[in-house]
């Protein structure tokens, strides 16, 4: 449904931070974009957003060419759920806050209020119209990210290191979140540093380094190989490590885990 | 009622928020300024409407609103593209002064319909002495006809002044809830830690963990000796660090023995250079040149900083900023050093090199280390004692082992145990 | 190249406006004009003051346009267009001269400002780099839910408030984390500051500081 061809974005001809990135992302995936600092994860997701303006290549989504789109253009079909939600909060009630993507895309308020309490209801703030976005817990306040992202019914969403700065609770309860609107037909492009995440959520992963995509498949092609893996400046997820330190079979969350476990009848206390 | 403990006890001194909320919205309003438009050497004056804002949530005095309204007038006279420069030292001070003065009285908080109506004359009558003091002394400086001063310059000041009302009457009331947020929990009495028995040795590496909100960033700050608004006192507790007795000491003694890395490090950072930030705890604390640039010098090698000492900080990345946060808090040469969240928002590698670094302190100097932390990963090679707090509560204190099979077995925040114990307390020491 | 104290080139700033301000001689005042200029030259971020002067001089130009229709005789014209020119001018040099720990010292130890005013300009400067790339990144992130910008100036104004409120809750959370920590670190502590900058002195400091004052009462009296 997105299929991106050959993006490069430099600021001048020697310094480039983007080069000969392809990528496609099909209805209802989760494709993991990761890479060390300075890769230019963020840079191409911006530019898949509009806010950046590719040097050469090409986007098109589902048959449409947006590559000159602006942000504000692609709102409808793309939301941007960013790193720090602080960054965006406004209105004086949560249901003002939500309502505001809507609205500024040109839907009529009745509408838009309805889209509004949807989304709330999705991202389980459901009943919290009325509070000040100001008032809301770290975890909350990522929460009415998402949910202003989601008004606006876009097809796609970017989060960008959905889970930074939170507890551990919070980040599996946002995790299951994501899974839950993935489930629902959500393709999500999500940036991140975390491995397991990666591991226990993505379809596809994209590693990039040095400017160029350097690997693109599935978690598990990926993290069986632990040379790739850690030359491309990753880590290896949390269960990859155990699970090959324990002699199983390589498992990429701590589900598989308990399972090869069981299977061979180690006895539980 | 309870006796307060020592260390909530003595005044609170002076609230040095005036002067922060000052800075932080003038400089804002250094950057709106930059970005609007300007005719002739008149801008629209964001530099008021945020000062004004900060009067008016601080209400200070008229000698504070007389300084507040010299920093703006510099500030404005160093990046102005004005008429007459020097006129912003006369007219700031002077419109913020009276500013101040009905601020502090609040003369003009008239209500229409529940609407306090007080921003929007405020900032009009702010911005119309200011505007108006400017244009005179341009007009009589520069020898401007009447004309020009009564038919242009006046009506262009009314103009700026009526929008500059506008903003300061939709920005004032969500500003004045947020300002004042910690008060409406503490009016409830809603917020108190209780329970904390704990007592860490000199030398120890001490890790506090637990969900948003279990009261980990308010013991950390009460050990630090910090002015917290929010926070009475400690009840039923018994809070020994290096064998002292925390909510027996005053907070000037605190101070001068702990130090910490906020979460919020940025707003730590207040000078211009790295070498400047260095110095500016080591100035204010008296001590002589020779020994700045010595324990400069120290401090910077220690974190790998060294050789920036003329860099700007607004040009380092955000793992360099948190380097110079702990060096900072370093060079004072504290028995305990704090760290509120460190790694929250950094890579995996970062969080390594931070944890490598404060190892190292803990055993070059054998500074006790005390840190806020959710992943409990990155610690583990070098925490001697892990501590759960649990909705104002310290649940346990003990070994990383202990402790987080204490989390395991009641359940509390069980989610943050790294999976290799996990997977070891589940199945028992046979397999693992 | 000598070293001057930052009070000295404070005070040659101040003496050169009010030196322009003495006098409505056309000639002397391109004199001053022409000896800052000369001055900028030896500054080691020459072009960076360079454009900043180029830009007051444009100002100053649409200023003598603007008299001159409304009426003033072109001496008196000319005459305030270069004043202008000159004070701004000085301003901006002193500041590209000096560094600001050091203009902060001598405000306060030779100029007896109280510390807290000092200080609060050089932190208003730190935080606005770093404000401003927030500006760009809260716009980026509205830009994401529909923000353009665009319309009426009433609607302009009403819309840039979504950029402008995210940037002002944050600040004034980040206010109370600042003041906390400048508590910590001593700022209102009894004991006497010291500072790192040397403010004294020196013999040059004196002598140009003198033949300024000279040259200033020179021009007031003969022209």
């Amino acid at each position: 449904m997105l299929e991106v061809k050959n993006i490069g974005y430099a600021y001048n001809s020697s310094g480039k931070i983007l080069d000969g990135i392809d990528l496609s992302l099909k209805n209802g995936e989760i494709l993991a974009i990761v890479g060390r600092n300075g890769c230019g994860k963020t840079t191409l997701t911006k530019i898949l957003m509009g806010l950046l303006l590719p040097t050469s290549g090409e986007i098109q989504l589902d048959g449409e060419d947006v590559t000159k789109f602006k942000a504000s253009e692609m709102a409808k079909k793309i939301g941007y759920v960013f790193q720090n939600p602080d960054r965006q909060l406004f209105a004086n009630t949560v249901l003002e806050e939500v309502m505001y993507g809507p609205l500024q895309l040109g839907f009529v308020w009745k509408e838009a209020k309805t889209q509004a309490l949807q989304s709330l209801l999705a991202v389980g703030l459901a009943g919290m119209d009325d509070h000040s976005p100001q008032m809301l817990s770290r975890g909350q306040k990522q929460r009415l990210s998402i949910a202003s992202a989601l008004a606006s019914k876009p097809q796609i969403l970017i989060m960008d290191e959905p889970t930074s700065g939170q507890d551990c609770r919070e980040r599996t309860s946002l995790l299951r979140l994501m899974q839950r609107l993935n489930q629902e037909g959500m393709s999500v492009i999500l940036v991140t540093h975390d491995m397991d995440i990666v591991a226990e959520h993505a379809d596809k992963v994209l590693a990039l380094l040095y400017h160029k995509v350097c690997f693109s498949g599935t978690p598990k092609e990926l993290f069986s190989d632990e040379e790739l893996t850690l030359s491309l400046g990753l880590e290896l997820p949390e269960a990859v490590k155990i699970s090959t330190q324990m002699n199983l079979p390589i498992c990429l969350t701590p589900m598989e885990i308990y399972r090869c476990l069981e299977e061979a009848n180690c006895r539980y206390v | 009622m309870e006796k307060k403990n020592k260390r909530f006890q003595d005044v609170p001194g002076e609230d040095l928020r005036w002067i922060t909320i000052t800075v932080l919205l003038l400089s804002i309003g250094v950057i709106l300024r930059m970005v609007s438009p300007n005719i002739g050497g008149i801008s629209l004056n964001w530099n008021i409407v945020m000062y004004t804002v900060s009067i008016m949530l601080c209400r200070p005095s008229v000698k504070q609103g007389i300084g507040i309204g010299f920093v703006s007038g510099v500030v404005a006279t160093m990046s102005s593209k004005a008429a007459l420069p020097y006129a912003n030292l006369v007219s700031d001070p002077l419109a913020a002064a009276v500013c101040a003065f009905l601020a502090s009285r609040y003369f003009l908080a008239i209500k229409v319909r529940k609407v306090s109506l007080e921003p929007a004359l405020l900032v009009f009558l702010t911005t119309f002495i200011s505007g108006g003091s400017f244009v005179l002394l341009t007009k009589l400086v520069l020898n401007l006809p009447m004309a020009v001063f009564l038919y242009a310059m006046l009506p262009a000041v009314f103009f700026v002044a009526l929008f500059g009302s506008a903003a300061g009457q939709l920005l004032y009331k969500p500003a004045h809830k947020i300002f004042n947020k910690g008060e409406g929990l503490f009016e409830r009495e809603k917020y108190c830690l209780k329970n904390i028995h704990m007592d860490i040795s000199s030398g120890a590496f001490c890790i506090v963990t637990g969900v948003n909100g279990s009261g980990k960033t308010s013991l950390l700050l009460t050990i630090a000796g910090a002015r917290i608004q929010y926070l009475k006192d400690v009840q039923q507790s018994s809070i020994v660090v290096n064998g002292m007795d925390v909510l027996q000491q005053t907070r000037k003694d605190l101070q001068s023995r702990a130090a910490m890395v906020m979460a919020d490090y940025e707003a730590q950072l207040v000078t211009e250079t790295v070498a400047d930030e260095i110095d500016f705890s080591l100035e204010n604390a008296g001590l002589m040149p020779e020994i700045i640039l010595q324990r400069r010098q120290a401090v910077l090698e220690m974190v790998g900083l060294s050789g920036f000492e003329e860099k700007s900080i607004a040009s380092l990345s955000g793992g360099q900023k948190q380097r110079l946060a702990i060096a900072v808090m370093l060079a004072m040469q504290p028995e305990i050093l704090i760290l509120d969240e460190p790694v929250a928002a950094i890579d995996p590698e970062g969080a390594r090199d931070i944890y490598r670094l404060l190892g190292q302190i803990n055993k070059k100097y054998n500074t006790t280390i005390l840190v806020a932390e959710h992943d409990l990963k990155y610690a583990v090679p070098y925490a001697t004692k892990l501590l759960l707090m649990d909705k104002d509560e310290l649940r346990y204190s003990g070994t990383m082992s202990q402790c987080m099979q204490y989390m395991y077995d009641e359940k509390i925040y069980a989610e943050a145990i790294p999976l290799q114990w996990k997977i070891r307390m589940k199945l028992g020491e046979n397999i693992c | 190249m000598f070293k001057l104290a930052a009070f000295t080139k404070i005070l040659l700033a101040v003496l050169i406006s009010i030196g322009s301000m003495l006098t409505l001689n056309l000639i002397i005042l391109l004199c001053f004009l022409s000896l800052e200029i000369i001055v900028v030259l030896f500054c080691p971020k020459w072009k960076k003051a360079g454009m900043a002067m180029f830009v007051l001089g444009l100002f100053s130009l649409v200023l003598f346009v603007i008299q001159v229709f409304c009426g003033t005789t072109f001496v008196l014209a000319a005459a305030s267009a270069l004043r202008m020119a000159i004070m701004a001018i000085s301003i901006v040099l002193m500041i590209f001269f000096t560094r600001t720990q050091e203009i902060t010292a001598a405000l306060v130890q030779q100029f007896h400002l109280p510390y807290s005013y000092a200080f609060m300009v050089t932190a208003v400067l730190r935080f606005v780099p770093d404000l401003l790339a927030e500006s760009r990144s809260v716009r980026e992130a509205q830009s994401c839910r529909g923000y353009s910008g665009t319309g009426s100036p009433v609607q302009r104004l009403t819309g840039y408030m979504t950029i402008i409120k995210p940037m002002l809750f944050r600040a004034i959370e980040r206010s109370e984390h600042m003041a906390v920590s400048l508590e910590m670190r001593g700022f209102s502590g009894t004991q006497p500051r010291t500072f790192m900058s040397a403010t004294s002195l020196f013999v040059i400091d004196y002598l140009i500081l003198l033949s300024c004052i000279f040259l200033l009462v020179f021009v007031m009296v003969n022209f």
